[in-house]
This record gives C-alpha cells, structure tokens and sequence, in this order.
C-alpha cells in the first residue's frame, strides 16, 4: 500500500528543497525539532509532535529534485525505523513547484493513519508556502502522552514560536527577568540548555551569529534526544549540582515555558499555553522551587494567584512574576 | 549534637531556576541537619573601634547547621552549589556556635 498525493507551492524547487530539508525550514510547517545529516546514507531524526520522532536515513538525495527517506517511529513496534518509505519529488512548473509525496510500505491501516498526517501537514506547507506565515501546529498544543521529555518537547514548540519573532530590534528590549534584556535572557537560557547537554556529554559552543530560534533549537535538539536516551534514572552533572534527571528534565521545561512567556512579554507576543502543558511544569516546578529555597532568598517569592486562573498564569505566579502589568 | 554556621564567602549568585533547583537538592541532602536555613545578606557596614573606616568582608549568606562534630559540618557543605566551581573565589567557612 501507498499513500500518494501531489501539493502545487508557489515557489520555487529550491525554496521548496530547503523547506523540507533545512530544520529551521521545517519547524515551520512540520516538525518540533529535527537533525538531518544531508547526505545519501545519512541519518535524520524528526519529531513531529512532543513525543513521537520519526527516524531514518536518506536512501537517495538529487538536490532542488528529490529525497528519498526511510521512516518509521521511534519505539514503535508497529512501524519501526526503516519500516516504509517516502519519497519526496520536485517538479518546477509555472509559477512554483509540484511536490509529489508518496509513502510506500504501510499496511491498509497505517496507510489510513499516515494519509490523514500528511495531508494535514501538506495543507501547512501549503499555506506557509503562499503566505508566509506559519501557524501554531494544533496537534502539539495539549500532549495525552506527558512525562519529562514530552513535556520539554512541548514547552520547545512554544518558545521556539516567540524566538523565531523575535528580531535585531527586539534584542535591547527589557523583559520581566530583572536586569536581562532579550540578548541577555536569550544567552541566559542556551546558558541553562548547555549546563545539562554538557552534562549528557555533549560538546557545546555559543555562535552569537545565529538567529535566536536556530541557537536554541539545535542546542535544546541535542539535548532533548540525549536526555531521552540516558532516560530518567540516576543522575546529571549540570555543573552547578549533580541532580537526579527527572529533575533536570522538569528544570528544562520550567526555564522553556517561562523564559518563553519573559520573551513573549518583551516583544509584546501573545502566549498560548494548554493547561495540560503548563498544569505539568507547574507541578514540576513545586517539586523543584520548595519554600525552603525561597525562605532562604534564593529565588523570588510567589505572586498570589486564583485557580480559576489559566495553568500558565498560575505558573507565572509561581514564578514571583506579575501577569498584569 | 553542635550547631555550626556556615557564611558563604565571595559574590552572590543571581537568583535563577538552576540555582533554586541545586540549593533545594543540596537542602534535601542535609535533610534533618538543616536548623536554620538562613538568609541572604543585603546591604553591610563596619565599625571599628578606633574609628577608622574598613570594607565589609565578602560574605553573601549564612545557614545553620547540626552535626556532631567539625569534621561532620565540613563533610555536610558536599554538593552545595557554591562549590561547584573552581574558581577559589568562592567558599564557605564554618564555625561552631559554642555553647558557654
């Protein structure tokens, strides 16, 4: 069985090669985050929705024309790594480019299941690709699978949205973190970021030449996919303290959501968080921030909130910060 | 069973999400031991007693702990994120508060 369906863009075969080949290209329309070596034999890793990466390696690449990619889902029985294959084909017609997708290898069922997918993120590329503007993805907004790395994953998509607005002229703006203007809080949170890369092994540099978004992105990239490997026992060494992981993981979810909401405030974006996502950082964040820590002045005491407030207000609360200004 | 202060020496860290998550773990660490889990210090002066002016000394915190000898107080400063570094900027110094 394949699934096989053709997308007219209005741009041309190049645009439309780095729209489905350049991470930063496909977290508009496609993806959480992904890695992606270009090359044939190379490997790629997207994640689509928080929780669920697709794996694989390139089989065939004729750049600005065609890839060929091995797919399947990570911890899937059911289609494993390797298990299909799509094949993506660009032809330059008039005025754009005809996208040709074809997903071989499923069964009946899978193939029910993969049509409804890529036709829902087919029609994304497609309104990206004619208006520029890349939407919240519906089907990352409120995860049923929560844990830790879900959760990073989630609070990921949402602050990567407010970093890829922000612009040269948004870098000196204040933000609610005292005495941190966007830069600043930007380095603040690849700073967080690396702490636990590095303590998952990884070799980390700060490029202050890249966009916000991409610096983030690629770094938390790395670093969300090793820490799923290590998983959530023993230890972490984020050079400040050696912390249990599912500590780490919650502190990576809290500085997430609520240096994104500090970002969103600074150039004055809205911020649209489910309960799910923020109720889970929220009880994460009680685990982590105890009245203890803040008794001793180590961290900003709470701001009154109501629970009929949202989830992500509460947690800005939470967080010793106003939501009204 | 002794009471010892610690007074955190050198500049204070900012206050950030990493930090209050490493001091909770260091204060769970020490569980019980923890008497009293101090303050940060603001604003500090000297007085001399000759009149002369002078600097206050580099402190940024104090807590209170129990342990059953010097030895065990040192031993208790183990994963505080005060020491994670090695900078020798930053230390604690520990005296036991002496019951007459």
């Amino acid at each position: 069985m394949a699934f096989d369906t053709t997308v007219f863009l209005p741009l041309d075969t190049h645009a439309v090669f780095e729209l489905v080949t350049q991470p930063e290209r496909l977290r508009r329309w496609k993806t959480v985050a992904a890695r992606i070596e270009l090359e044939v034999g190379g490997e790629y890793r997207w994640t689509i929705t928080p929780g669920h990466s697709v794996m694989g390696n390139i089989l065939e690449l004729v750049p600005g024309k065609k890839m060929v990619l091995s797919w399947g889902w990570e911890g899937s029985e059911d289609l494993p790594p390797g298990a299909s294959t799509v094949s993506i084909t660009l032809e330059g017609v008039e005025g754009g480019t005809n996208l040709r997708l074809v997903h071989a290898g499923l069964n009946e069922e899978q193939e029910a299941g993969h049509a409804q997918g890529w036709n829902h993120y087919l029609d994304r590329l497609a309104t990206f690709s004619s208006s520029g503007i890349a939407s919240a993805d519906p089907w990352t907004f409120a995860p049923e699978n929560m844990d830790p790395v879900v959760a990073i994953e989630a609070c990921l998509v949402i602050t990567q949205r407010i970093l890829a607005n922000i612009s040269i002229s948004d870098l000196q703006k204040p933000t609610p973190c005292p005495e941190m203007n966007v830069e600043q809080l930007v380095e603040h949170l690849f700073r967080s970021l690396s702490n636990t890369a590095r303590g998952l092994g990884m070799e980390v540099a700060f490029d202050s030449g890249m966009n916000p978004e991409v610096q983030i992105a690629d770094l938390a990239q790395r670093m969300v996919e090793a820490l799923g490997k290590h998983g959530m026992n023993g230890e972490i060494d984020i050079r400040i303290a050696t912390l249990p992981a599912p500590i780490v993981a919650a502190l990576m979810s809290m500085e997430l959501l609520i240096h994104g909401w500090d970002l969103s405030v600074a150039i004055g974006q809205g911020y649209e968080v489910s309960n799910v996502v923020a109720g889970y950082v929220l009880n994460n964040c009680r685990m982590i921030i105890t009245q203890e820590v803040r008794d001793r002045g180590l961290f900003a005491p709470e701001i009154k909130s109501h629970e009929t407030d949202s989830e992500i207000a509460q947690l800005i609360a939470f967080s010793g910060r106003h939501t009204a200004a | 069973m002794t009471k010892f202060i610690y007074l955190f020496k050198g500049p204070a860290a900012d206050m950030s999400e990493e930090m209050g998550a490493a001091w909770g773990a260091w204060m769970g660490k020490v569980g019980s031991a923890l008497v009293d889990e101090g303050a940060p210090f603001g604003e500090g002066a000297v007085v001399v007693d000759n009149g002369s002016t002078a600097t206050p000394t580099n402190l940024s915190g104090y807590t209170i702990v129990e342990a059953d000898s010097l030895e065990a107080a040192k031993a208790l400063t183990q994963g505080n994120p005060l020491l994670s570094g090695n900078s020798g900027l930053l230390s604690i110094e520990i005296f036991e508060l002496a019951q007459m």
